[in-house]
């Protein structure tokens, strides 16, 4: 299926090329069951230290999905920033190139 | 046999799956040959703008496969009448998605209008959740175990069905990069569902694989037919059902993760939703060349510009150029990748036991 007229630019191959992508995917998929040990481990496990009173259960409730979306936004701004900083290294060398 | 932790899938209905599916392959192949003459004889086509001699295609390939998914449906429905309700409600997701994609296909909906008209899917999981009621979700997070998000959840249902049309839909940007993805996720999907142990699951996956499949035949390069909004937007409801139905939406998020890196990044790079064909900076340049033999070849190269959409496609060309070709074979191996991310995910809920 590979068409061999056209080489890449900077010489590496198609398959150097996906692995770059291999190593992102993974590293996403990493840092979200991480962040699941985290949610699991840590987050679920934050109780009122009273135990009876129902607005501060309510309370706690709101800061753990709170600090679950945090977590989550984190991954994405995470993953953001590793694939600009991927295209933008990769562009610049070839225009130096 | 008990093998997932969400109960036991039966022989029974993995065979009848497999049975409808085929079904569903062999109609979207025979109703994508009657339809795409007519189509293109109706006008209904367009340019495809990653060749040199720019034929013309005919558009709107998903009709086809929602002719197609007709039969395998009413099959499943009449061989499992335990499930004919879900399922009943899976193709219906399907069809209301469908009829978007189709509306927009015939008249192109506003950058706002789109994602907001996506969200009526989610009223029929709604109809089964409060007006009958015979089902409610429960998000199940790897590690984590069942969630009770028990008001959370409901509300995140709409968006679900806005995400996923809109996620697939922007994967459809050369011959088979939608549909051929598609057919390797879905698969992936009833393996995991196998694992897991998700009927559901495992019946819906498998039937609009099947489906899918027999539009990849027509839209493969060099694509014969183009899947439009309306295969786009039917295809990422139907996956949203499954995600929501078959407890699987972490599971489809890892299959997916392709398709979200190419939605995620384009949408965060100009700053929100923007109509394809409002964007002024285009992600890819296509360059013409000649080949060993002197023939005219197209290769798509990375516009530099800052402004331009950071797609999938210009991050695969970031380190040069590469044919339409190229770049579909980099699609499919990547979904495969996600996928094996994916199965990975699936053994790890079944050996830790949530």
């Amino acid at each position: 299926m590979k068409n061999k007229n056209i080489r890449p630019s900077n010489n590496s191959s198609l398959f150097n090329r996906l692995m770059r992508f291999f190593g992102i995917l993974s590293f996403v998929w990493i840092l979200m069951l991480l962040e699941f040990i985290i949610i699991a481990g840590w987050i679920a496990d934050i109780n009122d230290p009273i135990g009876q009173n129902v607005l501060i259960r309510i309370g706690i409730g709101i800061f753990k999905v709170g600090l679950s979306g945090i977590l989550g936004l984190g991954w994405l701004y995470l993953w953001n920033k590793i694939v600009k900083l991927y295209f933008w290294r990769n562009i610049t060398e070839i225009d130096k190139k | 046999m008990v093998f997932g932790i969400f109960g036991d899938v039966p022989i029974n209905l993995i065979l009848i799956g497999l049975s409808c599916s085929f079904i569903s392959l062999i109609s979207s192949v025979i109703s994508l040959k009657i339809i795409i003459p007519i189509l293109k004889k109706r006008g209904i086509s367009g340019k495809d703008v990653h060749k040199h001699d720019k034929p013309i295609v005919a558009e709107m390939g998903g009709i086809g496969l929602l002719i197609g998914l007709l039969p395998g449906l009413l099959c499943a429905i009449i061989l499992l009448p335990e499930y004919s309700l879900f399922l009943t409600i899976f193709g219906g997701c399907i069809f209301i998605g469908g009829t978007i994609g189709a509306i927009d296909d015939i008249r192109p909906l506003k950058a706002w209008q789109k994602p907001l008209l996506m969200m009526l899917p989610a009223l029929l999981i709604y109809y089964i959740m409060y007006v009958l009621p015979i089902f409610w979700p429960t998000l199940f997070i790897p590690v984590v175990g069942m969630t009770r998000l028990t008001i959370v959840y409901p509300l995140l249902i709409p968006l679900a069905f806005t995400v996923c049309g809109n996620t697939v839909n922007m994967m459809d940007v050369m011959n088979g990069t939608m549909s051929g993805s598609m057919v390797i996720g879905l698969i992936i999907l009833t393996i995991s569902s196998f694992i897991l142990g998700s009927s559901l699951g495992l019946i819906f996956s498998i039937i609009l694989a099947g489906g899918i499949l027999g539009l990849f035949i027509w839209n493969k390069y060099p694509s014969k037919v183009f899947c439009g909004d309306t295969g786009a937007l039917a295809i990422g409801s139907g996956l949203a059902c499954i995600a929501i139905m078959g407890e699987l939406e972490v599971i489809a998020i890892i299959v997916l993760l392709p398709f979200i890196m190419n939605a995620f990044h384009s949408l965060a790079s100009i700053g929100g939703l923007i109509e394809r064909r409002d964007i002024k900076a285009r992600p890819i340049l296509l360059v013409e060349e000649k080949d060993k033999n002197g023939q005219n070849i197209m290769s798509m190269v990375a516009n530099p510009e800052k402004g331009a959409p950071l797609t999938l496609t210009r991050l695969l060309l970031a380190q040069g150029p590469l044919t339409e070709k190229q770049i579909i074979l980099c699609f499919f191996i990547l979904t495969i990748f996600s996928g094996i991310l994916a199965l990975s995910t699936s053994w790890l809920i079944v050996i830790m036991g949530v």
